[in-house]
């Protein structure tokens, strides 16, 4: 029986269902172009703003433990003038590259999806888990933390632009599926999660922070039910909101943390993820993709599926309700 | 093993130059098992706090992580030369001994040991990895020719250790106020013809670097290099270390001239915090 690992996202084909998540080994032609002889069936960028960003002070990550990652890394990245000259090196890689994208405001995001349409790109990742200009009750705030700033940021973009956009969510929210529901109802044509959990590491004898951002972003195979837990949310909102009419269609949601074997893979599709993303456990072997593919496919012919489709959602009717 | 920083006190300090100093770091922890180091190898150094200890917004433009490679090993003891080059050099060069300092390391590759008739090629701050190679070759059966160039004699650094771990030591300086006038590379097809070398390693500037590549390739040479640049996560995530397809920070810091004949990046461009590349 020959099992058929092929999704399509949005229009764009993949050999498999796993992509490089943004942040990991996808700032520059030459990295890009060594991961995508990886086994990853799509590469997402490191995210790129409308001007160049140097990023904090290190330590930018640490290791407190294992399978604990912390990141403030700050978004360094060269602005997307000068990446985009990047990307155009990369028009003879086979496989689709999807620039990550963020901004300071609604109209910053709009401008660099603009131009990454401009120079060619069919899909594009919309970065919310950056910091909103305003403050909200005194706090400050990501964007990915309003339903209202999440839509602005959305709209804003689908007034620029034709091709389609995923919308990643922080999971640093109370209610993640209400922040996914106003994405589509702002035009969202993916939604992916999730991002970083904040966290924060004590160095005992320094009495201070570990990173140099003091606070940051946790990933690894320690989040992975907590991703796990929120991708579940997602899709069952979008459900749900659909059948009320908040929303017209549902879409679909690539799941993301702390994923490092096939196993993993089919968790995220069995709480009806369409793919997902890789990216923390690249630190230690870059030939992961490869790895958990070939495992992907061993489940898929122990279990006699033969397409990815027939796996997703299959644990979903033990959560609704 | 994790990826994080571990305690150091900064045990002692020796003076180089004027803009140059070895510190000999003591891991705080003596549990912690620490793997041997190897000439080649580095360490991201944490310099955590100002040197005044007062916490003020200003801080954040001081402290940093930097890559840094090992310059000496003794009985467990790290040393690393420095250069004060930057903010957070700078505020390194103002801690006293009993500082801590946080150290990830030993990290990367290391170089090869091989070949009996040894050329080793050091330009300036480059001389410092050089040290602990020549140091660890004295204890195999092999002959040191030392190659040690600088702009000027107050930038030469190290030079009594290495004349004792060398065979032969040729000096060169760009003013002629040391050893002969000129680039160290101007010396490459003398010292080649008279000493007959079956490897080359050297760490300098990039430029340097280049010549001697082009000079070992020409000659059908074997040749190792110990490369930098700006390094954000030192892990191989981030990718912003990178020379063409190559993260300086995980599959390097040494590269050897088969590999570097094909990087197109080498001796030419860089890439700064943000990742836009500039000419070297």
């Amino acid at each position: 029986m020959q099992v058929d690992l092929r999704v399509k996202l949005c229009g764009l084909e993949m050999q498999n269902p796993t992509m490089l998540a943004s942040g990991v080994l996808g700032g520059t032609a030459g990295i890009l172009r060594r991961m995508s002889k990886s086994g990853a069936g799509a590469l997402i960028t490191k995210s790129i703003g409308p001007v160049p960003r140097d990023g904090y002070p290190g330590p930018p990550i640490d290791e407190p433990m294992e399978n604990v990652l912390l990141n403030a890394m700050g978004l360094p990245n060269p602005g997307y003038e000068e990446f985009i000259k990047e990307l155009q090196e990369l028009d003879d890689v086979k496989i689709p590259i999807i620039p990550s994208i963020f901004g300071g405001k609604p109209e910053e995001f709009a401008i660099v999806a603009k131009a990454m349409e401009d120079a060619g790109s069919k899909l594009l990742e919309v970065n919310v888990s950056c910091p909103h200009p305003e403050k909200r009750n005194g706090e400050k705030e990501l964007f990915g933390q309003s339903e209202e700033a999440t839509a602005e940021v959305v709209s804003a973009i689908k007034n620029q632009v034709k091709i389609p956009i995923m919308v990643k969510l922080s999971p640093n929210v109370t209610h993640i599926g209400k922040i996914a529901v106003a994405a589509v109802d702002g035009g969202a044509d993916a939604i992916s999660a999730i991002n970083t959990i904040e966290a924060l590491e004590i160095q005992p004898t320094l009495k201070r922070p570990v990173l140099g951002n003091l606070l940051g972003g946790q990933s690894g195979a320690s989040i992975r039910p907590i991703a796990l837990r929120k991708v579940a949310n997602i899709v069952l909102s979008l459900e749900k909101a659909k059948e009320k009419r908040k929303i017209d269609k549902t879409v679909p949601v690539v799941g993301v943390g702390g994923i490092c074997s096939g196993e993993d893979i089919v968790r995220f599709l069995l709480v009806g993820a369409k793919c997902v993303q890789i990216g923390t456990a690249l630190k230690d072997d870059m030939f992961l993709f490869k790895k958990c593919v070939d495992e992907l496919k061993q489940y898929m012919e122990r279990e006699g599926y033969n397409k990815i489709s027939d796996i997703q959602g299959k644990a979903l009717e033990w959560l609704r309700h | 093993m994790v990826d994080t920083p571990k305690l150091y006190k900064i045990k002692d300090i020796k003076r180089e130059n004027k803009l140059v100093k070895t510190y000999w770091l003591e891991i705080l922890n003596k549990t912690n098992i620490i793997s041997t180091p190897k000439p080649g190898n580095y360490v991201m150094l944490w310099v955590p706090e100002p040197a005044s200890k007062k916490f003020s917004k200003h801080v954040f433009d001081i402290v940093d992580q930097i890559p840094m490679s090992i310059s000496d090993f003794d009985h467990g003891n790290i040393a690393i030369t420095v250069k004060n080059v930057g903010h957070t050099t700078n505020e390194l060069h103002k801690y006293n001994k009993g500082r801590y300092v946080g150290i990830i390391g030993p990290k990367g590759n290391s170089f090869n040991l091989t070949g009996k008739k040894l050329l080793v090629i050091g330009g300036g701050i480059g001389i410092a990895p050089l040290r602990f190679l020549v140091k660890t070759l004295k204890t195999r059966k092999c002959k040191v020719h030392f190659l040690a160039g600088a702009t000027t004699s107050e930038e030469l650094i190290l030079i009594d250790e290495i004349k004792k771990y060398s065979d032969t030591l040729h000096i060169t300086t760009d003013d002629g106020s040391a050893g002969v006038k000129g680039l160290v590379t101007d010396m490459l097809q003398e010292i080649y013809d008279d000493k007959k070398p079956d490897q080359i390693f050297s760490c300098g500037p990039e430029k340097m670097m280049k010549t001697v590549l082009e000079f070992s390739l020409a000659h059908n040479m074997p040749a190792q290099f110990s490369l930098e640049r700006f390094m954000h996560c030192g892990i191989g995530v981030c990718g912003f270390c990178s020379i063409s397809d190559l993260l300086v920070c995980r599959d390097g810091p040494i590269f050897d001239s088969n590999t570097l004949k094909d990087v197109n990046e080498f001796g030419k461009v860089r890439r700064k915090a943000s990742g836009i590349l500039e000419k070297i």
